[in-house]
Formats: structure tokens, sequence, C-alpha cells
């Protein structure tokens, strides 16, 4: 086995459930907090502080909505983290194929 | 870090976007209210030719056109606000109903009203249209069986062209209900909980 750079992937990705978390979010137009919490296997607490990670560097967005007078938070993935994203997976199998 | 942890990262990413992209966000629900609707209409529209009636069909066809798109505006505001997600798949195939929606209404209305298509070749225009609709959700959703109702579809379309008269009247209900609300219900069933 080989070993590898990490410091050549984005750490905001590069934690299982943030990859998760943009993984799903790349492949749909936006998803629902309950829908990725149910996709990822997570508590909503943890689900909460990664998906909030992720919101602060602006590679997801959220949109608020009250149905059935019931608060409902749908995410979606931004540009930026669509490319970044994008630059995460080109990195990874870089460094397999480099490896 | 090893290239084993690489490896299942990369096979972490895809199967999450190949389990995201296979959702499945069709509703049998529109298809069930148009199927039902149109084909009672139809046989209504058949019966007041048959029995001489007399009503007044464009009336007729007003209040259940416009009943169906008013279906669409509440299912919209209130039932698709709902779906916890919507792929991009989802997205085109809305748009593509929708389009459809809207050519079916103005060859229904305008085609027939201004004399361009003439009454007895309407349900097999309005089929072969159909048939695209069917024939393009199948392909991307990857179900089959949805693709092959297009052939039913357009099956349907060369033997009303063929053999124009006023039974394609009843013989386009009975599409209506064999290649539109049943298929409804069954989307309904299978992919309710999806």
């Amino acid at each position: 086995m080989s070993d590898f750079d990490y410091k050549q992937l984005d750490d905001i990705i590069h934690s299982r459930i943030r990859l998760a978390i943009m993984a799903l979010l790349v492949s749909v137009e936006s998803a629902n907090f309950v829908f990725i919490r149910k996709k990822v296997n997570a508590s909503d607490g943890n689900l909460s502080v990664h998906i909030r990670k992720l919101e602060d560097v602006k590679y997801v967005s959220s949109t608020k909505k009250f149905i059935d007078r019931k608060p409902v938070t749908t995410y979606q993935i931004s540009n930026l983290g669509r490319k970044a994203f994008e630059a995460y997976v080109d990195r990874l199998s870089g460094l397999l194929q480099n490896g | 870090m090893t290239s084993d942890t690489l490896q299942g990262d990369l096979a972490y990413i895809k199967k999450i976007v190949q389990e995201s992209r296979k959702n499945i966000g069709l509703s049998g629900d529109h298809l069930i209210v148009w199927g039902i609707l149109v084909s009672i209409a139809l046989f209504v529209t058949w019966a007041n030719h048959y029995y001489n009636w007399g009503a007044n069909e464009w009336l007729h066809w007003v209040l259940v056109i416009g009943g169906g798109w008013l279906f669409e505006i509440i299912y919209g505001r209130t039932v698709d606000r709902k779906i916890p997600v919507r792929t991009y798949t989802d997205k085109i195939e809305g748009f593509m109903w929708l389009s459809i929606g809207i050519t079916l209404t103005i060859l229904g209305f305008l085609g027939i009203g201004t004399d361009a298509i003439r009454p007895e070749y309407i349900s097999p225009i309005f089929s072969t249209v159909l048939a695209i609709g069917y024939f393009t959700s199948g392909v991307i959703y990857e179900v089959k069986w949805i693709r092959n109702l297009a052939f039913g579809w357009w099956g349907g379309a060369i033997i009303m062209f063929l053999f124009p008269g006023s039974y394609h009247l009843l013989f386009m209900a009975g599409m209506m209900i064999a290649f539109q609300a049943i298929p409804g219900f069954i989307i309904q069933k299978t992919w309710a909980n999806d």
C-alpha cells in the first residue's frame, strides 16, 4: 500500500459524512433535511453540524419554508460546491492513478 | 492514507450518486386525474353525438380541461411542495409533461376552433403526442413498461388515422383508461413511498 499526500484533498469535503452530503446533492437538484439524513444515515445533530460547515464555505445553500406549519429546510449544492466536488473527485482519482 | 481508503471513497461517491439519480419521482396522480377526466369527457362527447343531446361541447371541454389545469395548480402548490427530493430527471420530466399539456390544449382548442384540424383527427394527433411523453419518461427513468406504453399510443393513433369515424371518441376514452389511468395507479402503487 502506498501513502498519499492527503493535504492535496479539500479538507471540507474530506470527511465521510460531508462527502456523502456533497455526493448526494451533486446528483439532485434539491433535497430536504430528512431525505439527506436518511440517505447518509446520520443523526439530526450530526447532520446539522456537517451541513453547517458546508454552508459556511458556501458549498451548499439552504431554503427554509413552512409546510403544514412545520419548518422544512431544503438544500442545494452551489456552483462553488459543484466545482469543489469535481476538483475533489479529480484529485482523488489522480492520487490513485499516481499511487 | 492508503489507496484502499481512496478507492473506498470513490466507490462510496459513485454509490451515492447512482442511488440518488435512481430516485423515481414519477407521480401517478396526474395520469389518474387526466386519464379519468378526459375519458369521461370523451364518453360524454360521444353520447352527445350518438343521442343528439345538443349539449354545448365547447363549454363541456373548457370545464374539463380547465378543471385539469386547476388540479395541476393546486397539486403544485400543495403536494409537489412536500416532495423531499427533486432530481434533474424529475425536473426534465415535469417540464416535458407541462409542455405536452400546453401543446395538447392549444391543438385541442385552437386546432379545432380555427378548423386547422378536423375533429375526427384530434384523437390520433393527441395519441402521437402522448406517446412522446411516455417514451421519453420510460427512457429517462429506465422503466421499460412505461416506455412501451408509447407503442400502445402510436398503435392507437395509426388505427384512428387509417379508420376515421366517431368511434374514435370511445376508442380514445378506452386508451385514456388503459394507457393513462391504469398506469397511473400502477405508478402510484409502485413508487408511492420512494
